[in-house]
């Protein structure tokens, strides 16, 4: 063989192969790209897994398609790679179609999961919004409670106040008008004579206490008050007292007058009233001389202790005198003892206590008439019995 | 020898009778087969609510068509290919629509459960507020 052949025969046999290639088909875009899907082994096996008899009959078409592109049988290949296609796709649509319907029952699952969490979870939300009600109802009807509380405590003492304030303001009112009262009392008992330096302090303490009270000034006016209340009575004492003081003058003059009256009554009794007492003069109680009473002078003494009974407030001094005849001294002791006969005789016959009677002798010193004649000492042979004046 | 003949023309015509009769029964044959292709058509138009395979739709109908033109020309034997293939893309189309309306069921289900699930969450979220603030009322002896 020489070079030129050597050179010849690969290029007779690329020109024969190429000429046995054309007389065999193109494959056709169908089996081409049925080539294409068939290498996809995913979807593939998504494919036969999905729809195993598409898938099955897709392989069957595929084999016809192959065998018709073998055997160059350009129509069937054709016709067999779309039918292989078709039930790939057809496969394939319907794993798709399964994987849809795996999405949807998975998120049915979490449609139904989701449900069921906002059922339990709206069951918990109103369990608490149930409890959280009560709690702040609670809550509120504590605070509404305090609040009322507070307020009842305001309201209170607002009531409180105004009773204290009413209560203040009566109280004031009684004390002014017990105050004015006694003022009243005070200028009818005539203290503005008595004792007008409390009066009018009364009255002046009444003006401010009014005033006082006018304000709101509580304390002060019942300081005041208290002070007019105080004044006033301090009058209407000093006035009642001035009265009492009259009013027993009177009922002693009153009674003065009646003892008076009474010891005229008595028959032999000389009655005189003096600034010391009322004075009762007895005239011959005794014989001559003698200490003891004359019997029949002791009715005198009689009605005189009685007398001295129904005036028994009345101290009653016994005083016995003489006439000027014979000695001083004897006449003392005389006269003594003749007052103290008196006195005896009304302790002892008439239970005339003996610290309310007393007993004095003067003789002849105090006479009461001339001693120069019978009449004149027989007048100042006496005994006088004296009911003193308090 | 004539008998055979007579026979044979017997034979012949017995043939000849026969095969206009075969011929109107593939006649009607496809007849029935279009009628069948067109209800076919006439549902996938009434399913494709989302008019996802109308271009598969108009393929069909081109399919049917020359099935209708060669069995017109009395190319009947033509038609079975056309037949398969109709047949084959009729399911594929009706798969198609099935799958694009599960899938829109699925995104449809899944944004449900994805709004419920956000919905769940935010009643937990406030759940779970008022429980912090029972707890803080019961923390007052409440």
């Amino acid at each position: 063989m020489n070079t030129r052949t050597f050179i010849r025969m690969p290029l007779f046999l690329a020109v024969s192969l190429f000429f046995l290639g054309c007389g065999h088909m193109m494959r056709p875009p169908e089996l081409l790209r049925l080539d294409a899907l068939a290498k996809d082994q995913a979807a593939m096996t998504k494919a036969k897994g999905a729809a195993p008899m598409q898938f099955a009959a897709g392989q069957e078409f595929q084999k016809k398609a192959e065998d018709a592109f073998t055997e160059d049988e350009a129509q069937p290949c054709v016709l067999y790679s779309t039918l292989a296609l078709t039930k790939y796709n057809s496969a394939l649509e319907q794993a798709r179609s399964k994987e849809a319907k795996e999405r949807v029952t998975k998120a049915t699952q979490r449609l139904d999961t989701a449900k069921k969490r906002q059922a339990e979870q709206e069951m918990r939300r109103a369990d608490y919004d149930k409890r959280i009600t009560r709690m702040e109802k609670i809550l509120a009807l504590q605070t509404k409670l305090e609040s009322a509380a507070q307020q009842s405590a305001k309201e209170k003492k607002v009531i409180s106040d105004e009773l204290s304030k009413a209560k203040s303001e009566g109280e004031l009112e009684e004390m002014l008008s017990k105050a004015s009262s006694q003022i009243q009392a005070a200028e009818t008992l005539e203290a503005n004579k008595t004792d007008p330096t409390n009066l009018n302090s009364a009255k002046t303490y009444v003006e401010q206490a009014r005033k006082a009270l006018v304000e709101a000034r509580y304390g002060n006016a019942r300081d005041l008050a208290k002070l007019a209340a105080e004044k006033a009575a301090l009058a209407v004492n000093a006035a009642q007292s001035e009265v009492s003081k009259k009013s027993q003058e009177f009922d002693m003059l009153r009674e003065r007058a009646t003892l008076f009256n009474e010891a005229l009554g008595i028959e032999g009794v000389e009655v005189k009233q003096v600034k010391r007492g009322l004075v009762l003069t007895l005239y011959d109680m005794f014989p001559s001389r003698k200490v003891a009473v004359d019997p029949n002078k002791s009715t005198l003494l009689d009605k005189i202790a009685e007398l001295a009974k129904r005036y028994a407030t009345y101290t009653i001094l016994v005083e016995g005198y003489t006439d000027s005849a014979g000695r001083r001294e004897s006449n003392l002791a005389l006269s003594q003892s003749r007052a103290q006969s008196v006195i005896d005789y009304l302790i002892q016959q008439h239970q005339i206590k003996l610290d309310r009677i007393q007993s004095a002798g003067y003789g002849a010193d105090k006479p009461v008439s001339d001693n120069s004649n019978p009449a004149g000492r027989a007048q100042n042979r006496r005994i006088e019995v004296v009911f003193l004046f308090r | 020898m004539k008998s055979t003949w007579v026979v044979a023309g017997l034979a012949c015509a017995v043939v000849g009778l026969g095969a206009p009769n075969l011929s109107r029964a593939e006649e009607k044959g496809n007849q029935k087969k279009f009628e069948q292709w067109t209800k076919t058509l006439a549902d996938l138009e009434k399913m494709d609510t989302a008019k996802i395979v109308t271009q598969d739709i108009e393929m069909l109908r081109t399919w049917i068509s020359q099935g209708q033109a060669l069995a017109a020309s009395d190319k009947g034997d033509e038609v079975a290919p056309i037949e398969k293939k109709v047949e084959a893309h009729a399911e594929y189309a009706k798969a198609k629509i099935e799958r694009d309306a599960m899938e829109k069921k699925a995104t449809e289900v899944e944004t449900s459960a994805k709004q419920e699930e956000e919905k769940a969450k935010q009643i937990t979220d406030t759940a779970n507020s008022m429980e912090k603030r029972m707890q803080e009322l019961e923390a007052k002896g409440l």
